[in-house]
């Protein structure tokens, strides 16, 4: 019983080094400089050094730190007002093509998005915004487009377990629709609603490869375009790279950190229950 | 009356709707049309392709490499990826010193951006093995690590969620009855935990099919299309060979394959809810 139980936790243990090892390497040799990190890529950075960063500074880094975080709000900001009325809709109203729209936003859940690259990429160039700040509006939608099919799933699901006779009880007093949704449905979706903005901002912190096809300007690439080009302008060159990978995980850690219980339930049980 | 409640539905749906079909189901129809048209992205107008691009499809042998490689990935997941996490959530369900801090470490990687996996991964083997990532046998084996790296923490978590739904008494009477470790998880566990398996299996075969950011940032596709999937080369067919009804008509065979399988899946998982 002993053995088996130490067996486990070896295992258990491996897993975690594997997982977090790669993680440990890259923030340790971020504080490295070249000549350490030639000498050996394990040691540890002895004589830490902020050189690394001092040079990300120095790129279009906190620029895409600031086109992130306006895009990721933006976008979660309209995703939510969007979801939260399209999930109350599936809930509790029937209406015409209701099941048609239902099967074509679910689909979005298992679709290949790059499919849809070419005809953003061309739409994009018909307005002939690719180059202006309209460019960061156009790919905010269009991660809005791509992140509704989940929240409305998810929402729809919180709405459906709101019993109708609370509904019908307040359209008696005199509620219309649109008031039961303001003054009962959102008050008690607040915690399915943080679910809902948790995941998609992480989903759209992460995207790169719309920001990559639809952003056309180096100056308003996103933080992980931004990562991206200053590795190319580096060539790979290590400890730089590190530097950039570390500031450019942070915050997601930051943010995992705080509120992981509500984000692996909205990344996971959305995926058991559907 | 009826009438009435249609029309609010209406109403609350139709933002969403106004987002999302433009964006994603008028460019999918447009993919398809582009499909059977050839086009170098910048000529004012499209030349009629028939099904050329899908007869260039079938004779492409990086068409079909590329495919493969995309069946590696999903057998890689089914064979290794699924019953690595399905092991690890039956430990952590077993733990109850620090199992919350083992399952953070396992999950972190899923939601980290997908360009610091991949440069994390390259940097980590450029500085190590420099030549793994440049040959031409080995190169899709550094793919899978990183893939796999990110992916196993989330089907480990979505099976510990399958793992507390089943009823502990099961367990308790099967070891009154001196049932074995390995016999418990094959005949309690495994039978009812089928619907998230096919959950999982059906996330990871499709997450396979329509693979794109790690490859495309740790190799490019590169050596020589080793590491090439479908959406990687429909997105060098399109953005820089500049054959963009050809990269349409690969989008449309990513498409068929991704739905198909859901939808196959998805029966698969109807008909074992209907018999437990």
């Amino acid at each position: 019983m002993k053995a088996a139980g130490t067996a486990r936790l070896t295992i258990l243990w491996i897993a975690v080094a594997i997982g977090v090892l790669p993680l440990v390497w890259t923030v340790g040799t971020a504080f490295k400089t070249d000549a350490a990190v030639t000498a050996g890529i394990w040691s540890l950075p002895l004589q830490p050094t902020l050189a690394n960063f001092a040079e990300v500074a120095k790129s279009n880094f906190s620029m895409g730190l600031l086109v992130s975080l306006a895009i990721t709000t933006g976008a979660v900001l309209v995703l939510l007002a969007l979801a939260a009325l399209a999930g109350y809709a599936f809930a509790h109203f029937n209406f015409i093509g209701k099941k048609c729209l239902w099967i074509t936003l679910m689909a979005g859940l298992f679709l290949p998005i790059h499919a849809t690259l070419i005809p953003l990429y061309r739409i994009e160039a018909d307005l002939a915004i690719s180059r202006s700040w309209l460019s960061l509006v156009f790919l905010a939608a269009v991660y809005v487009a791509f992140n509704l099919s989940f929240s409305v799933f998810y929402l729809r699901g919180f709405f459906a377990q709101v019993p109708s006779e609370l509904v019908e009880a307040a359209a008696i007093d005199g509620c219309g629709s649109l008031g039961v949704f303001t003054r009962i449905m959102l008050p008690l979706s607040v915690p399915a609603l943080v679910v809902v903005a948790l995941v998609d901002i992480v989903m759209i912190w992460n995207e790169f490869v719309f920001a990559l096809v639809l952003i056309r300007s180096t100056k308003l690439a996103t933080l992980p375009l931004a990562v991206r080009n200053f590795a190319d302008e580096t060539g790979l060159a290590i400890p730089q790279t590190c530097a950039a990978l570390t500031l450019a995980a942070l915050p997601v850690i930051i943010v995992f950190l705080i509120a992981q219980r509500k984000i692996i339930s909205g990344l996971t049980e959305g995926a058991v229950r559907g | 009356m009826t009438r009435c409640r249609d029309l609010r539905g209406l109403w609350f749906s139709a933002p969403a709707a106004v987002v999302y079909l433009p964006l994603i189901a008028i460019p999918l129809a447009y993919s398809l049309y582009l499909s059977f048209h050839y086009w170098d992205g910048r000529a004012p107008s499209w030349t009629t392709a028939g099904i050329g691009n899908y007869l260039d499809m079938v004779k492409d042998k990086v068409f079909w490499r590329s495919l493969a490689h995309n069946l590696v990935l999903v057998a890689f997941s089914l064979a290794v990826q699924l019953p690595v996490a399905m092991l690890l959530a039956v430990l952590l369900e077993r733990t109850r010193r620090l199992d919350g801090f083992m399952r953070t470490c396992i999950f972190l990687p899923y939601v980290l951006p997908t360009v610091v996996i991949a440069l994390v991964w390259r940097s980590l083997i450029t500085a190590s093995a420099p030549e793994w990532l440049a040959s031409p046998d080995w190169s899709l084996s550094a793919i899978l690590l990183a893939v796999t790296w990110r992916f196993i923490g989330f089907h480990t978590v979505l099976y510990l969620a399958g793992l507390g739904m089943i009823d502990r008494q099961l367990y308790e009477a099967a070891r009154i009855d001196g049932t074995s470790e390995w016999q418990c998880f094959r005949h309690i566990t495994l039978p009812l935990m089928k619907p998230v398996i096919i959950v999982s299996a059906t996330l990871a075969i499709v997450g396979s099919m329509k693979y794109f950011d790690i490859v495309f940032l740790m190799t490019g596709g590169d050596p020589d299309h080793a590491t090439e999937l479908l959406a990687t080369y429909l997105f060098k067919m399109g953005f820089v060979h500049d054959r963009m009804g050809y990269s349409s008509a690969i989008a449309v065979a990513l498409v068929v394959l991704a739905l198909g399988t859901t939808v196959i899946m998805l029966q698969l998982k109807r008909w074992s809810d209907r018999r437990p």
